[in-house]
């Protein structure tokens, strides 16, 4: 009873929103002499929110996103999500870095879903770095789950952090 | 004790994410022979998804909550609020993307996100109006009996449609994705039993925010009036809360 009577008055004060917008994602990194060399990530989007992307990024309903297309769509919708720091958090040391410059993004449709993918600019000590992933608005759910990652070279250990009102997910080396 | 909530948090959107998944699976599926079973399990797992999807932060049952923990209402009229809101969050959510489809026709995200700026501002000056007239109508009854202070149908209905008023996107994702599927019979009926759903949840709300008022509100004696107008104060408070980021 007490249980609920906590859920409850937090779940009526909490005025957050709640996701709408599934993302899978998918991180691809690669590590050599205990450097990640190679930071990919990336985003699949969940089918209802990409019939509606579709929608509006196939301009030439060609099926596909050609090269023009994913351009604008990295001008016009990928780069607004700065301001949400691309739901990514790099901490090296102990401390959040502002997150590295962006590089070879491209969207695809895969099985009727918009994917995004995109890498980051830099290379990191793999004993030293943790990264972490979360919407702190909760508008957006990004999933991780262990299907979905691929680390060659170092062994990664996921986890999650309960962070009050949001769930981060989290990626570090053992 | 910020625990126990994000993990309840975590398991919400955990289900969501599986519903999801399995509704938009299904809707495609819907064709040919066995079309009428599958628009069944449509309309279950929209049910579900409501539900739980309500089950969330947001929706109104912050309003819905105060409102019955601090004024006397019979548990009929928690399931009277809830479906009330969740009519006029349907309603809501079926013009907005029928409207912006058919004819905006372009930029529904965009569209989406204005109509959504709009509705909202709607709402939060709504629910000051309702929470300065909750406050009137308080001192204007504090020398009734306690039990004779009862809310009244029409301030509930502005309560409910105050809450309804801005369009779920949940439901208008649902409802789009069936539009571009071509399936709009089972995009409409798809949004409703959505509704019924999250009206279920809104309502279970109002039902345990007047069992604690059942439990506590007595207590107070002649100064019932006083929980009243601290309901009234809090409603205001929200309103005021949700207008400040567009002014």
């Amino acid at each position: 009873m007490k249980k609920l009577l906590i859920i409850f008055l937090l779940n009526t004060v909490n005025l957050s929103a709640h996701p709408h917008t599934f993302i899978d994602l998918h991180p691809n990194l690669h590590v050599e002499d205990g450097t990640i060399v190679k930071t990919e990530f990336k985003w699949k989007m969940d089918d209802m929110t990409s019939a509606m992307l579709i929608m509006e990024f196939d301009a030439n309903n060609n099926g596909k996103i050609d090269k023009e297309e994913s351009d604008f769509i990295y001008e016009n919708y990928f780069l607004s999500l700065k301001s949400y720091n691309f739901y990514t958090e790099v901490e090296v040391d102990g401390k959040t870095m502002t997150l590295p410059k962006i590089k070879n993004f491209r969207a695809t449709i895969e099985d009727n879903r918009i994917c995004y993918f995109f890498e980051l600019d830099e290379s990191f000590s793999a004993k030293n770095t943790i990264f972490k992933f979360s919407d702190k608005e909760m508008f957006v759910a990004i999933m991780l789950k262990d299907k979905f990652i691929a680390i060659d070279g170092a062994k990664a250990k996921v986890d999650g952090e309960d962070m009050d009102f949001f769930f981060e997910h989290r990626i570090s080396f053992e | 004790m910020s625990e126990i909530y994000s993990n309840f948090l975590k398991t919400i959107v955990d289900y969501q994410y599986e519903l999801n998944s399995y509704i938009s699976k299904t809707i495609r599926s819907v064709d040919g022979e066995n079309s009428f079973y599958l628009s069944l399990l449509v309309l279950l797992i929209a049910f579900i998804y409501g539900a739980v999807h309500a089950a969330g932060p947001g929706h109104g049952k912050a309003l819905v909550a105060f409102y019955f923990s601090t004024n006397k209402s019979s548990y009929r009229s928690a399931f009277k609020m809830g479906y009330m809101i969740s009519i006029i969050h349907a309603l809501s959510a079926l013009c907005a993307t029928f409207g912006i489809f058919f004819i905006l026709k372009a930029m529904f995200r965009e569209n989406f996100n204005n109509i959504s700026s709009i509705t909202m501002q709607i709402s939060a000056s709504m629910i000051i109006l309702i929470g300065i007239y909750l406050m009137y109508d308080a001192f204007k009854h504090k020398n009734l009996d306690e039990k004779k202070i009862k809310s009244k149908p029409k301030s509930q209905f502005i309560v409910a449609l105050s809450s309804g008023i801005v369009p779920c996107p949940g439901v208008m994702t649902i409802v789009l994705f069936c539009i571009i599927l071509e399936k709009y019979i089972l995009g409409v009926s798809a949004a409703i039993a959505m509704s019924i759903g999250m009206g279920f949840t809104i309502s279970l709300a109002g039902i345990f925010s007047i069992s604690l008022n059942k439990r506590f509100g007595g207590l107070l004696g002649s100064k019932a009036y006083l929980l009243k107008v601290f309901g009234a104060l809090i409603i205001f408070s929200l309103g005021l809360f949700l207008l400040l980021p567009y002014l």
